[in-house]
């Protein structure tokens, strides 16, 4: 991009402009694609949501407004920014203003770091991993804010689950993610999706498989967890059901959120479908290898000839993402069609007593496989280098399998034996002398 | 598989889960349930409401459901198709047993004698505040005034709700169509007293003012 940016300017135009005059271009550039892009995704996201679940639930959906229904995510913005602003009396005026603002502008953050193709990352750094996991906890205050600055007992209710939530899945999410950044030696998102080329294994842990963009994180016993682990999260995250608790609208209105009408109210809905948006495309990123795919790599290297192919490779990568990102988006739905929501005694217990142990152990079985793949005389682990490539890959493969499948076992028996020893409504009694618990 | 689960007053009824066989297959099953509603909604719409998968929504202004031949919307009067005679004889059982009071009736005078005439000079139903109760078609002894399956009423201007009779008389045929077993079980009697009334009606008084013109008034005279 910047070369075709400094071939517009000093060779066609003959500017000389400097090297920073191109680059503030470019950020400028794709900062606006990027702005464009997330509403563009949120309103069809809230259309594909609302069409998929209804067919799930054996309903049509909105199919009115425009070609069945496109139209209807504009239609409802359009009630969006016509409806009156209400802010409470009592509210504190300049922090419920401002809640929207720290709300939206993280989740917008997260979608700048993400690789959407080979090389097509708006910005790349070493530590962009970490980044997008900060970032996104930045939205919390935010919701805090906005359900303190109401007024109103529901959103202080819906704010304070929402944080609560936040923080406790927060921790299995990054402790899942550790695991990948273990296996892969690196905490850039972008060095994370070249890593997963390959066929089931990747490049680096076995050079001689064919590039077929297929080695993903996820056909590792590590990734597979850690993939388990990250998608509960990323739904408690990003306030999915059965994880909604926090604007559970059957019990608190819509939590932090009460208080909010016409557009400010659209910004939180928009912050949360483009968290929702984020979360996919991390998981698809990190864990389904993002914008691999069989072909990419091929196209790539057939574009040092010809700029076509390095364009085509582009494409390819971001169709191949977002294909990726919607598969995801869709087992939201699907999720939000079969499960009812969860308590939020077992949302915490689920968060702390099952996901965190596991994710604790998925990074002993990270560090193992680390350790089988990479190490060797230096490391005092001279006995591995004996082994070829193929057998220290098994080996890896086949201890952190055992580890990983033992303690999801173990971890399920400690806490359905938990349940089970809590005193249960006795069977066929009358209704009269059930001692409830 | 379909459990009968009778319930009685008072009592719990066990449900008995099966050990599952694998962490989470209870969920793995609930959520395969609803991919396969996912995936029978595209399928062919539904027929009948004993299929559970699929979508069954009638699409309204394109599709509508067929209406019962009981189902009753707002009233209207009938007359008879050959002869243009309304069958209502201004009894004023129907304005009675209104309940909000909504039927406007005047008897006419013959304009001769200045005697009443067995037919309403106007009738009025104000659709408004009707509230398709249908007690006005349960009392009338003249299976007269019959409720409509005309349900899109709706509309800008109020005072057009106001119905005269003018607006209200539609010929037998009409209702016929609509509720066919019904007019059958009722045909004989309302055509008997019909004939009944007519003799009793003079000139164009009690034919529906759009056939008149159209049809020979009757040439018995009402005896004196
Ligand atoms: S509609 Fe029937 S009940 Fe009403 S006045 Fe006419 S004949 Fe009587
Ligand atoms: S349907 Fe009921 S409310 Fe309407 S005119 Fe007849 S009696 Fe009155």
């Amino acid at each position: 991009m910047e070369a075709l940016i400094n071939y517009l300017l000093n060779t066609a135009l003959n500017l000389h402009a400097p090297e920073w005059v191109i680059l503030l271009i470019r950020h400028l550039l794709v900062a606006t694609i990027l702005f464009l892009v997330v509403p563009f995704q949120m309103l069809l996201l809230t259309y594909f949501e609302r069409r998929v679940i209804a067919r799930m639930q054996d309903r049509v959906g909105p199919n009115r407004v425009g070609w069945e229904g496109v139209l209807q995510p504009i239609a409802d913005a359009v009630k969006m920014f016509t409806k009156e602003d209400i802010v409470p009396a009592a509210a504190d005026k300049g922090v419920h203003l401002l809640a929207t603002g720290v709300v939206v502008v993280p989740t917008m953050f997260m979608l700048s770091v993400l690789p959407w193709g080979p090389g097509m990352t708006p910005v790349d750094f070493e530590t962009s991993l970490l980044f997008f996991f900060a970032i996104s906890s930045v939205s919390a205050i935010g919701l805090v804010m906005g359900g303190w600055s109401g007024n109103n007992k529901f959103s202080l209710l819906g704010a304070m689950r929402a944080v609560a939530q936040m923080i406790s899945y927060e921790m299995p999410a990054i402790l899942s993610i550790l695991a990948l950044v273990l296996m892969t030696g690196s905490m850039s998102i972008s060095k994370i999706v070249e890593a997963q080329g390959g066929l089931i294994a990747n490049l680096t842990d076995l050079p001689k498989v064919p590039d077929l963009g297929l080695g993903w994180l996820l056909f590792t016993p590590v990734g597979f967890l850690a993939f388990v682990c990250f998608f509960i999260s990323a739904l408690a995250e990003g306030e999915r059901t059965p994880f909604d608790i926090p604007e559970a609208d059957s019990e608190i209105v819509a939590g932090y959120m009460t208080e909010y009408s016409g557009m400010k109210f659209g910004m939180f809905y928009l912050a949360q479908y483009v968290l929702n948006f984020a979360l996919c495309a991390i998981t698809a990123t990190l864990f389904f290898g993002g914008w691999q795919g069989p072909g990419v790599s091929q196209l790539s290297a057939m574009g040092a000839n010809n700029q076509l192919f390095s364009i085509l490779a582009g494409a390819l990568g971001v169709v191949y993402l977002l294909l990726k990102t919607y598969f995801f988006f869709f087992t939201m739905v699907w999720i939000r069609g079969a499960f009812p929501r969860l308590r939020i005694d077992q949302l915490m217990g689920l968060g702390w007593k099952f996901l965190l142990p596991l994710t604790l152990v998925n990074i002993f079985s990270a560090a193992i496989w680390a350790a089988c793949i990479h190490w060797g005389p230096e490391q005092g682990l001279a006995f591995l280098s004996a082994f070829g490539p193929w057998k220290r890959w098994a080996i890896a493969f086949l201890s952190t399998l055992v580890i990983n499948l033992l303690a999801a076992t173990l971890l399920v028996r400690i806490n359905s034996s938990a349940e089970s020893s809590m005193p249960k409504l006795v069977e066929d009694q009358k209704f009269g002398a059930v001692t409830l618990p | 598989m379909t459990v009968k689960i009778e319930i009685q007053r008072g009592s719990a009824v066990p449900l008995s889960r099966r050990h599952p066989k694998f962490l989470g297959q209870g969920m793995l099953k609930g959520m395969e349930v609803v991919l396969d509603h996912w995936f029978k909604s595209f399928g062919p719409k539904l027929e009948n409401f004993s299929q559970t998968a699929g979508i069954f929504t009638t699409e309204y202004p394109e599709e509508r459901l067929k209406l019962a031949e009981a189902y009753r919307n707002l009233p209207i009067l009938l007359y008879d198709d050959e002869t243009g005679q309304e069958l209502c004889t201004s009894c004023l059982q129907c304005e009675k047993i209104c309940p909000p009071q909504v039927i406007h009736i005047t008897q006419t005078k013959d304009p001769s004698t200045g005697k009443l005439v067995l037919a309403a000079a106007e009738f009025i139903i104000e659709y408004d505040a009707c509230m398709g109760c249908g007690l006005c078609a349960e009392v009338c002894p003249f299976d007269s005034i019959k409720m409509d399956h005309h349900y899109e009423l709706s509309t800008a201007d109020h005072a057009s709700l106001t119905m005269h009779k003018a607006d209200l008389l539609r010929p037998v045929s009409y209702y016929q169509s609509l509720a066919p077993t019904f007019w059958e079980q009722t045909k004989e009697n309302a055509y008997k007293k019909l004939q009944n009334t007519v003799k009793r009606r003079s000139g164009l008084l009690g034919i529906a003012p759009s056939m008149v013109g159209k049809v020979q008034p009757p040439e018995t005279k009402p005896a004196e």
